[in-house]
């Protein structure tokens, strides 16, 4: 009877369960990092989130390898196996991203670099902001994705990331064009941090994409 | 004394043959479950010899007509010799790297010696063999093509309980096709030696022998190469193959399972839109259905005049 439940477990089912737990950890790290915006010249809450992030990168390291160990020893399709691994490699790849931001912000603040002008300061902060709030919405989508058992509402979700990471695009080259209006006043590390800083927040976007392009993929390849 | 070491060399040929051919048609039942990881290689060495035994005990004495209707009398001597001549055949195939059928190996010895004896009794089922021969993997094609469209077309409400369905599939059509290659080709090797107590218990030892001892590496390298197939691909193969296998043995006419399964997977193939099949193989095994029964059938027409 055992074997038998054990038989009927579907593998593909559990990875999909798993890599969940790494996307619940990134949206975890997206309301960390936007703390951390939000009190972004108190060095005490950057700290604080900087460790957080740590520990979350640390989890999801954890989770990611235990979720490769499972693709590799279970009842998975060898078919779908380059791309159930590429799916962990990607969403290990957010919570890393999340961390490489908070180190950014820390580094900068603890720089004491002379950030340009209050206003135009928050101005960047807001436009961060404003990507990793459709950074959250994407990441609830991808959870979406990994749970939902209808097809077509897979597909629906993946086109409403798609339109996400578009919105994500159309900030970072605005944002682009008013960092280089705005380079000539700027000291080359400022201009290297936002720049960083946004083509970070906008390679979140993309990762969701991505991850949700190979779910679908390996749905569809191992249905018909 | 000569009867006794006939009797004892027509046994060991028997032996032979079934662990050959269950060692080698284990992977084309057991493949695409244990290819998409559903069952261990052990459990679907297990499952496979179940089956082909099953096939065997239940429907195996069928084949015993067919090998009457082409031998109506005959001889220890020349049972042996068509077993020696078939096995080297197929170990001949198997060293050049030519998929060549058994069965079909056999069928053409016994048509090549039915006819140098002069029997015409035995052109009907001699007709309905070749047509079978022909028939089969064309409706296997046929069948698999559209099948897979329409279950590819079908609206799917819950993905898990689609995979959930196909993988339960797999489980049981690895014990089916065993099922059936057990009652058609393990039947025929059996039945030419005469169906009785004796050759069944040694034929049944061989399948587990086979499996075990020389099917799981062919299930490894077959589940690896030539099932890296989706499971709705698999399921549909598998099912096309046991259907037009078993219309056989219950025709009592000898059919490849090989054959049919071959036809499938071509045919669930051909049936996407995007496709980059390479046609070698599949032109390969077809010159092996061609070759085998052809070849054979001259062997046995000249063993009966020398």
């Amino acid at each position: 009877m055992k074997n038998f439940k054990r038989f009927l477990v579907i593998g593909e089912k559990n990875i999909f369960g798993m890599l969940s737990q790494i996307i619940t950890i990134a949206a975890e790290a997206n309301q960390t990092l936007t703390n951390m915006l939000d009190d972004h010249k108190n060095g005490i809450t950057l700290e604080r989130g900087l460790q957080t992030l740590k520990g979350l990168e640390n989890k999801a390291d954890q989770v990611a390898f235990r979720v490769n160990e499972s693709i590799t020893a279970g009842a998975v399709s060898p078919n779908i196996l380059d791309n159930l691994l590429e799916c962990v490699r990607v969403a290990d790849d957010i919570v890393d991203t999340y961390f490489y931001q908070s180190r950014e912000l820390t580094r900068m603040h603890k720089a004491k670099f002379p950030y340009s002008e209050e206003t135009k300061d928050a101005q960047w902060i807001a436009i961060f902001k404003n990507m990793l709030e459709l950074s959250k919405q994407s990441l609830t989508k991808v959870q979406q994705i990994l749970i939902t058992v209808d097809l077509r509402q897979n597909f629906e979700l993946r086109k409403e990331i798609e339109v996400l990471e578009q919105k994500g695009d159309e900030i970072k080259d605005k944002s682009f064009d008013i960092l280089y209006q705005e380079a000539p006043r700027m000291h080359y590390l400022q201009f290297y941090h936002y720049s960083e800083l946004l083509h970070k927040f906008d390679d979140i976007l993309d990762y969701c994409e991505d991850l949700s392009d190979l779910v679908l993929s390996i749905i569809t390849s191992i249905l018909k | 004394m000569t009867t006794v070491i006939l009797e004892l060399v027509l046994i060991i040929f028997i032996f032979l043959a079934v662990t050959l051919v269950a060692g080698n048609n284990l992977s084309a039942c057991v493949g695409p479950a244990v290819g998409a990881r559903i069952l261990t290689k052990r459990a679907g060495a297990l499952i496979g010899a179940s089956g082909f035994t099953a096939g065997l005990l239940v429907q195996g004495a069928g084949m015993a007509n067919s090998i009457n209707r082409f031998m109506p009398v005959t001889s220890i001597e020349f049972q042996v010799e068509l077993l020696a001549v078939a096995i080297v055949i197929f170990l001949i195939a198997h060293l050049v790297r030519l998929p060549l059928s058994f069965s079909m190996s056999l069928v053409g010895l016994l048509a090549g010696y039915a006819l140098a004896v002069g029997s015409i009794t035995h052109i009907s089922l001699m007709t309905r063999t070749v047509a079978m021969w022909i028939i089969a993997p064309i409706v296997a094609t046929v069948l698999s093509y559209y099948l897979i469209g329409y279950i590819n077309n079908r609206p799917v409400k819950d993905i898990w309980h689609r995979i959930r369905t196909y993988k339960i599939l797999l489980l049981v059509l690895a014990f089916s096709t065993a099922y059936v290659s057990g009652a058609n080709t393990l039947g025929l090797i059996v039945a030419t030696a005469g169906f009785n107590w004796v050759t069944v218990s040694i034929a049944v030892g061989a399948i587990f022998v086979g499996a075990f001892f020389l099917g799981e590496g062919t299930i490894r390298r077959v589940s690896e190469e030539f099932y890296r197939m989706r499971y709705s691909n698999a399921t549909v193969a598998l099912v096309a193959s046991s259907i037009l296998v078993e219309v056989a043995a219950l025709l009592n006419i000898p059919l490849s399972n090989t054959q049919t399964t071959t036809a499938s997977v071509f045919g669930t193939g051909v049936s996407y839109k995007t496709k980059f099949l390479s046609l070698r193989p599949h032109l390969i095994i077809v010159l092996g259905w061609i070759i085998a029964p052809v070849l054979s059938f001259f062997i046995g027409y000249l063993l009966f005049l020398f």
